[in-house]
């Protein structure tokens, strides 16, 4: 056969088979759901008698709950990032499981973490501020209301020992995190694991027989997180232009970008103040500051083997929001939803299971406890949002609805909904709408509500149906403008 | 030709036939997707026949039935025995229809009042999901006046207050003029059962006595307001535009409240006696009413049948709400939350008359329907709708009807209907003669207002705590407010909805 003709036969058949199969499928069938359906099959396959069944050992297993604030998730080297400046951690996820599509309930420390506590959302368990409005001129701080259960408090009732050593700010012991614990350290305002580590072991070393939960949190990667002057120096030497690196900058910045969200036109241009040079050197602080935590979060980890702790703990790290660098016209975080912030570290080890298992479907911070609790075999706090992945994590369906919600420092009223690729903005206060597809606009430039409007009617129901469900009267923020509330 | 076909080169041939299958393999490309949700999705054609009031039916087990052709389509579709409207007012029972939400939630109970733009609506969402929609409805209270139009490709209102008779020419034009292959959306509105009955021969006395002459003339002639009786009179003047002051913020403010019982002590106010010959004559010529829209609604039916769209289409035949007709010295659809104006026909035939015949008797209202639309497309239900689906009733299956049925209507009544009876709580004043012997001859009594039909007391107690839990579920305030333009005023005038001013 001349190869030609060969070419024409093949393409006759190709054709023939497509239109065959075309017309077989069921008509209703999108062709995209193909992808659904052989997705479990190949997970199934890879991860053959990986049960996940730890309640045999419920009684002697340690949890142990890691919280890097403020580190985005691709700049670590879990994506694939052929650059990383986190080696330990990456080495750590070859022995754990890791969720690459992890998106956090709030973009910033409290209600994040508080999420996290609760298995709730943020407009459930109502921590999204540190101050809460009583009238016009009077704020009181805010605690979690004593009849909302944490899952930390399961674990103190069921006598277990309780120790948590952080950075202190958003996640002091008075918002209602260190409740009944019986070491609880947050008397530093925004510091890094350099300062919680040490206390954390010292407090491991005198309860390793015990039973025990143990939450380390530091700021390492924020931005009121101060670098090492030598490492800016270096950095200083790369960058010709006027900033300094520094904290008080950092809040001056930040504090300009807010002013751009509540009086656009009036307030100091983000944009034109910084080029490209200057967020060049504002993202080589971060990454430093990252390099830096993952050293310490490294040292940590070796210490917890040394003592032989890895095999007779759960170890679960995740971050509570990201940060961003001008991607939507800000720095730092809160104020928007989109990925720089709601993209974040989740990982959890656990002994008998320690080897890599990637999960790429999307799931939330908060349910990183009911994943702990179900594996354990443990009772958590009834009718939470938050739900265990372990059908996930055993090859089995699971779905559930991916929300994320900003109602920071009491001027911005921000809603977001994710659906596979696809994610809604949605803005309460004024309605406005953004449509984005991930998969192929992952910063989130492209608005494509407009020519989407089925999926961002699917998204936005969906969000207002949750709205519903958690109480949330959306009116209630229509035409709000507020200044915001100054808190630090 | 044959001939010529077979000297053509060997290689062209082997051209043309890779051509044609390239071709195949793209249209099948864009076809599939094109098609995603499309395929097979069936027209949807709803008939809203206003002011049809189920019981006076034959399908619905009337003795002599004024609706043959209604009947006829009941063999061939599922019908709902007991379907329920929230709100006896054509306005107000369509945008709940199209939203699945009750009035209140939605905008000003008056004529201030037009359909939310933010809240998704049927044919909207329809649209969205490859649905091309257009409808063809009488206008008046079912028009852009009131911001229907919203979600529509094509919407169109022939005339004001109109009949079949306007509105079945240009749907039919829509209908063939339409050049897109996409499964249509149609809604088509006629108000031939709505005051003033009155039809031409041989309809109007098919039911009533032509040699008759009294009172029963005047009320059936009447329309809008507050047509009733007091006491075995009927009050021609008391309509509701001479009696409300519509300037006021709400329809039984203080200035209302005033007038009404004004009206009520005026010893010149002009009576007439109604006797059961009068109500009888009403009924006949309501029903002569239904007759003529039965016979539109034939005509529409013989005219689809022609166009091949019997086979693939949904049809849905309802009526918003129904009609006083002289039960309680009440008359008209306005002024009671009773059965009489609650309860109306729903028939729904499924393309080629599946299921037709079978009876459905569980609860449903006309909040359903969307929702139970948007299932047999695949759609996704918007939040805050208060409907449920009953796909199930429509494939064979059954359903689990509403426990309880709420409703509401301008005067600030509210009504639920429960297993145990119905009960109505009544807005209006107690400070008014007028509206106090109103609430006295409804059987509403003393300053409770309450209507409790063979109720005992702790159910009476049980449907109170139901009412107010409902009630606290809505939203103290409407989400539109709009003013009332100089046209919409003269569209309301023109059929004595609105006084002089």
């Amino acid at each position: 056969m001349k190869p030609g003709r060969l070419i024409v036969t093949l393409v006759i058949l190709a054709n023939l088979v497509l239109v065959g199969w075309l017309l077989v499928r069921a008509p209703d069938q999108p062709i995209d759901s193909l992808g659904d359906a052989v997705s479990p099959l190949v997970a199934t396959s890879t991860l053959e008698g990986a049960r996940y069944d730890l309640s045999n050992r419920a009684d002697e297993l340690n949890v142990i709950l890691i919280s890097m604030d403020a580190l985005r998730y691709d700049m670590t080297g879990l994506g694939g990032n052929g650059q990383s400046v986190t080696p330990n951690l990456d080495q750590f996820a070859t022995e754990s499981v890791v969720f690459h599509d992890a998106v956090a309930n709030a973009p910033w420390t409290l209600p994040s973490h508080m999420s996290v506590w609760t298995g709730r959302w943020p407009s459930v368990h109502g921590v999204t501020n540190k101050l809460r409005l009583l009238s016009q001129d009077q704020m009181v701080p805010t605690t979690l209301s004593p009849g909302i259960e944490t899952f930390p408090d399961y674990l103190v009732r069921g006598g277990w020992k309780a120790g948590g050593f952080t950075g202190g700010a958003g996640v002091q012991g008075s918002y209602g995190f260190g409740r009944d614990f019986d070491a609880y350290l947050d008397d530093r305002y925004f510091a890094g694991l350099d300062y919680s580590i040490p206390p954390a072991l010292e407090w491991l070393e005198a309860n390793r027989n015990e039973q025990f939960f143990l939450f380390l949190h530091g700021y390492d990667s924020h931005g009121q997180y101060p670098l090492a002057e030598a490492k800016l120096d270096r950095l200083k030497a790369d960058y010709t232009g006027d900033l300094d690196g520094g904290i008080e900058e950092q809040a001056k910045l930040r504090e300009d970008g807010l002013a751009a969200i509540t009086s656009p036109g009036d307030a100091p241009n983000l944009e034109g103040a910084l080029d490209e040079a200057d967020i060049g050197f504002l993202k080589g602080v971060y990454a430093q500051k990252i390099k830096d935590a993952d050293e310490r979060l490294g040292g940590f980890l070796a210490q917890l083997r040394v003592m032989g702790l890895l095999d007779k703990s759960i170890v679960v790290i995740i971050s509570d929001h990201g940060d961003e660098f001008m991607e939507h016209g800000g720095l730092d975080h809160g104020g928007t939803l989109y990925q720089e912030q709601l993209h974040v570290v989740m990982m959890m080890r656990f002994p008998g299971y320690a080897r890599q298992h990637d999960v790429q479907e999307s799931v939330r911070l908060f349910d990183v406890f009911p994943t702990v609790f179900d594996v354990m075999g443990l009772q958590g706090p009834a009718g939470v949002g938050g739900e265990s992945l372990l059908p996930l994590l055993r090859g089995e369906a699971h779905s559930a609805p991916v929300f994320s919600e900003s109602d920071y420092r009491l001027f911005v009223n921000l809603r977001a909904a994710r659906r596979g690729s696809k994610k809604l903005v949605l803005d309460l206060q004024d309605g406005r709408k953004e449509l984005y597809d991930l998969s192929v606009d992952p910063l989130e430039q492209n608005d494509i509500s407009s020519a989407d409007p089925r999926t961002t009617y699917e998204l936005e129901q969906a969000l207002r149906g949750w709205m519903d469900q958690t109480r949330t009267n959306p009116e209630d923020y229509l035409g709000i403008q507020q200044q915001p509330i100054t808190l630090f | 030709m044959r001939n010529e076909a077979r000297s053509t080169p060997r290689r062209a041939g082997v051209r043309v036939v890779v051509l044609v299958t390239l071709l195949l393999g793209a249209l099948g490309v864009l076809f599939g997707m094109s098609q995603r949700t499309l395929a097979g999705q069936p027209n949807i054609i709803l008939i809203s026949l206003d002011t049809v009031r189920a019981d006076r039916l034959g399908l619905y087990g009337a003795q002599r039935s004024p609706t043959p052709n209604l009947d006829r389509f009941a063999e061939e579709a599922v019908v709902f025995e007991n379907a329920y409207s929230v709100i006896g007012e054509t306005m107000f029972s369509h945008a709940s229809l199209f939203t699945s939400r009750y009035p209140s939630e939605l905008s000003t109970m008056d004529y201030r009042f037009s359909l939310p733009p933010d809240v998704p609506n049927l044919p909207q969402v329809l649209g969205l999901y490859g649905y091309e929609t257009s409808a063809v409805t009488a206008g008046g209270h079912l028009s852009d006046l009131f911001g229907f139009e919203q979600g529509f490709d094509h919407f169109e209102s022939p005339r004001h207050w109109a009949s079949f008779y306007d509105v079945l020419p240009p749907t039919m034009q829509w209908l063939d003029s339409r050049a897109g292959r996409d499964p249509f959306f149609l809604l088509l509105h006629s108000y031939d059962a709505h005051a003033r009955y009155m039809k031409p021969s041989p309809y109007g006395f098919a039911f009533a006595n032509p040699e008759y002459r009294g009172t029963g003339f005047f009320i059936a002639e009447r329309n809008a307001g507050v047509t009733r009786t007091l006491e075995g009179r009927f009050f021609p003047k008391t309509g509701l535009p001479e009696l409300l002051d519509w300037d006021e913020p709400r329809l039984l403010g203080p200035a209302n409240k005033a007038r009404l019982a004004l009206r009520a002590n005026d010893p010149d106010e002009e009576s007439r006696r109604v006797t059961r010959h009068d109500v009888d004559f009403v009924r006949g010529v309501y029903d002569g009413a239904l007759f003529y829209a039965d016979m539109m609604f034939g005509v529409t039916m013989a005219e689809l049948d022609r166009r091949g769209l019997l086979e693939n289409s949904i049809i849905i035949v309802l009526s918003d709400h129904g009609e006083e007709l002289g039960e309680r010295g009440l008359f008209n659809h306005r002024f009671s939350l009773n059965d009489a104006v609650l309860k109306v026909p729903l028939l729904v035939r499924m393309p080629e008359g599946a299921h037709g015949g079978r009876r459905i008797s569980e609860w449903v209202s006309l909040l359903d329907i969307m929702p139970t639309l948007l299932e047999l497309v695949g759609a996704e239900l918007p939040a805050g709708t208060r409907g449920k689906s009953f796909v199930a009733a429509l494939e064979g299956g059954s359903i689990e009807g509403h426990e309880a049925l709420f409703s509401e209507n301008v005067f600030r009544m509210m009504s639920i209907k429960h297993r145990r009876g119905r009960l109505t709580f009544s807005g209006v004043g107690g400070d008014s003669p007028f509206a106090a012997d109103l609430l006295a001859s409804a059987r509403i009594d003393g300053p409770a207002f309450e209507l409790a039909e063979g109720l005992d007391e702790s159910s009476a107690e049980l449907l109170r705590a139901e009412l107010e839990a409902w009630r606290r579920g809505l939203p103290s305030s409407p989400r539109t407010q709009r003013e009332v333009s100089d046209e919409l005023r003269s569209v309301l005038q023109e059929q004595g909805y609105w006084g002089p001013m």
